[in-house]
């Protein structure tokens, strides 16, 4: 009989059983088969752990959480992973947040930070804890350096859907197209790759599926591995830009959330997802571009062109960032300024919200399909003021991703953690 | 049902399992637990009330008793359940246990009294053993989050552990904080908005360490409501010595007569 161990994710919250969220994040924990546990710490740890951090806090339980990031960077807890959340809005609690994330990653545990409110349910926990749990369960699977064998990667995304066709170590096929029904837009795609790589369905060795529909797909598909867009899209873009090995910060700015993931050795140490606001996604330059006339790809070029500084925006928001941006053009300003500041926005917002969670750590690559936009690059690399990788096959990274986590299933008879949510 | 602690000073010659005896010999009947810093009881709550009484006759000044909010064995705060760490309340009480001597000591230098006009007795931290107990020495009723926890804890028709504290409970907070604060402080806000408007008077004491209920880095907010209420009302230090153990003793208990007599 197959004896499965738990993962055990150590939950440092302050606020969580008082905002009525406690609950929901050990139901994430459970679809995933992650153990919620709270590390031991005695209580002359907690006198003395402002002075080891160098913060100061008036809350007993922000200061709780800290001992416990101690009890479990000195290996007083034995825990694989961590979930740090704190209430949003809350000015100390982000304080120690980030400290406690920053400490643990130190203490080489792989991490991942959360600010919550009372709205938030088990399914705003669910992709991070299974991605947490992933980076535990398949470190080997994303460890390895080279594909081998004839897979597929299915990517469902939110915007887009993607099909990559791997044979060993390289792209031999890849297609996209509009996400619309999820499984007729999975089957076309992984046709044209197919018809792309000259190979036969029958002729594939493994399957995996990610992205939103990855569970709908992969009972389609009968797929022989399920994955989180996290790990496997940081184990593609590692792959697609030569960066296997050692540091590397994955930026992906999706159509309806983004991902900012820092690697080592390509395997996630830590990461942020948002995905609260239209006006920090690809939707909001997919709007801008409309009201422009211009497609998407033409929009990037033009915003390569323009200079955000032209044009003021006093909103992030996607209705009333827009309406500066409207503003600005019945003022008589350029479009490719406007174009440029709207790739800014996106940027600035990003920088703001999600990029002060992850320490950032070089090479940066920049992956998904907003990576050709050539201005929003530019954006990115101006607002990091650091160079930005944008490899080849950038728009299929997850997918890229997926196909190599999936070679390394070929071998292996069990594949449990993403599996366990689909049933 | 109700659960009680008691605790015992760190200074005194009596252990836990001396305590035990003491209440199962009395005719206790209900649930008893040896605990690191005492016992915990539980019954119905006048036999809980009766050996409340009686080990406060025994041990005026070295045992210390509050409510609890969880049942003994309440598998949502058990340290097995939740891999080994203890839940934040612990650690108030271990901090709390650290000034009893200083308390114990002073005790005995002030006659057992009972107010005449017992009132609702609001403490800051709102789980506070220290003041909880004082209040209750006194003869008033303290106004704490146990009792809240525990009626939301026993409540079957609720499913949010470990607290039940739920999203309407957030909702409720908005009363007295608007959404740009925390959900954390505002989930407590709207459990304790029922305590605030019962108070009659307030004890407030400056805690360098609180936890759990009163964990909240936004917690003084209750010192802001208390006083919005123009309720009469103490705040003080808690002692660091002997001398100030008198001191903080003799103006509580100065405090808790003027209020009830």
């Amino acid at each position: 009989m197959l004896v499965i161990e738990m993962v055990r994710v150590a939950l440092l919250t302050c606020g969580a059983e008082y905002s009525g969220v406690y609950n929901e994040i050990q139901k994430a924990a459970k679809m995933v088969g992650a153990e919620i546990v709270i590390p031991e710490v005695d209580f002359d740890v907690i006198r003395d752990v402002e002075d080891d951090f160098g913060i100061s806090v008036k809350g007993g339980d922000l200061k709780l959480m800290m001992a416990r990031a101690k009890s479990i960077s000195e290996g007083w807890s034995d825990v694989d992973a961590a979930f740090i959340a704190t209430c949003f809005r809350c000015a100390d609690g982000a304080l120690v947040r980030n400290a406690v994330r920053k400490y643990l990653q130190d203490a080489k545990i792989p991490v991942v930070a959360y600010s919550f409110t009372e709205k938030s349910k088990a399914g705003n926990f669910l992709l991070r804890m299974e991605a947490l749990v992933n980076i535990v369960e398949r470190k080997n699977l994303l460890a390895r350096t080279k594909h081998s064998g004839l897979t597929v990667g299915l990517d469902s995304g939110s915007t887009t859907t993607k099909a990559v066709i791997m044979r060993d170590n390289e792209i031999i096929g890849a297609a996209w197209r509009h996400t619309v029904d999820i499984i007729d837009t999975a089957e076309k795609v992984l046709n044209e790759a197919l018809q792309m790589a000259g190979v036969k369905l029958s002729e594939v060795e493994a399957l995996g599926t990610t992205g939103y529909g990855r569970f709908l797909i992969a009972k389609h598909f009968n797929a022989d591995i399920i994955q989180d867009e996290i790990t496997v899209g940081a184990k593609g873009a590692t792959f697609l830009a030569d960066t296997q090995k050692g540091d590397a910060t994955i930026i992906d700015i999706g159509g309806m959330d983004n991902k900012a993931i820092t690697v080592h050795d390509s395997i996630p140490d830590t990461f942020t997802l948002g995905g609260i606001c239209a006006g920090s996604s690809g939707r909001f330059l997919e709007t801008t571009a409309r009201r422009l006339g211009v497609d998407i790809k033409e929009f990037g070029e033009m915003a390569a062109r323009g200079d955000y500084r032209k044009v003021m925006m006093n909103s992030y928001c996607i209705v009333f960032g827009m309406q500066d941006l409207t503003t600005a053009l019945a003022a008589g300003a350029k479009a490719e300024d406007v174009a440029a500041a709207a790739c800014r926005s996106v940027v600035d917002q990003i920088m703001e919200q999600q990029l002060q969670e992850i320490t950032l750590r070089q090479p940066i690559i920049e992956v998904g399909g907003t990576s050709l936009l050539k201005g929003l690059v530019k954006a990115v690399r101006e607002a990091l003021g650091m160079d930005v990788i944008v490899p080849k096959y950038s728009q299929f990274a997850v997918a890229t991703g997926m196909a190599f986590v999936a070679s390394g299933v070929r071998e292996e008879e069990v594949y449990e953690v993403s599996n366990r949510i689909s049933r | 049902m109700k659960t009680r602690i008691f605790v015992i000073s760190p200074d005194s010659g009596i252990n836990s399992e001396e305590l035990i005896f003491k209440i199962l010999g009395h005719g206790f009947n209900g649930t008893v637990k040896e605990t690191c810093f005492g016992a915990m009881v539980e019954g119905e709550e006048k036999e809980v009330e009766k050996i409340v009484d009686f080990i406060r006759r025994e041990y005026y000044h070295e045992v210390f008793t509050k409510d609890r909010g969880y049942p003994i064995g309440d598998k949502r705060i058990c340290r097995a359940e939740r891999g080994g760490g203890a839940r934040s309340g612990l650690y108030q009480i271990e901090y709390e246990a650290g000034f009893l001597p200083f308390i114990s000591q002073a005790l005995r230098d002030f006659e057992i009294f009972k107010v005449k006009n017992p009132k609702k007795i609001i403490v800051h931290p709102i789980n506070s053993l220290i003041l909880a107990d004082l209040v209750e020495r006194a003869g008033h009723y303290p106004v704490t989050m146990m009792e809240k926890i525990g009626n939301l804890v026993r409540n079957p028709e609720i499913d949010s552990p470990p607290r039940n504290i739920t999203t309407e409970d957030v909702v409720r907070g908005l009363k007295y904080a608007s959404v740009e604060m925390p959900s954390g402080i505002r989930g407590r806000l709207g459990v304790w908005d029922s305590l605030i408007e019962q108070a009659e008077a307030a004890l407030i004491a400056n805690y360098d360490y609180a936890f759990g209920c009163a964990g909240c880095t936004h917690n003084d907010i209750l010192i802001y409501l208390i006083k919005a209420r123009k309720i009469p009302y103490l705040r003080l230090n808690l002692p660091r010595n002997y001398e100030e153990g008198k001191e903080f003793v003799k103006k509580i208990f100065e405090f808790l007569k003027n209020v009830g007599d």
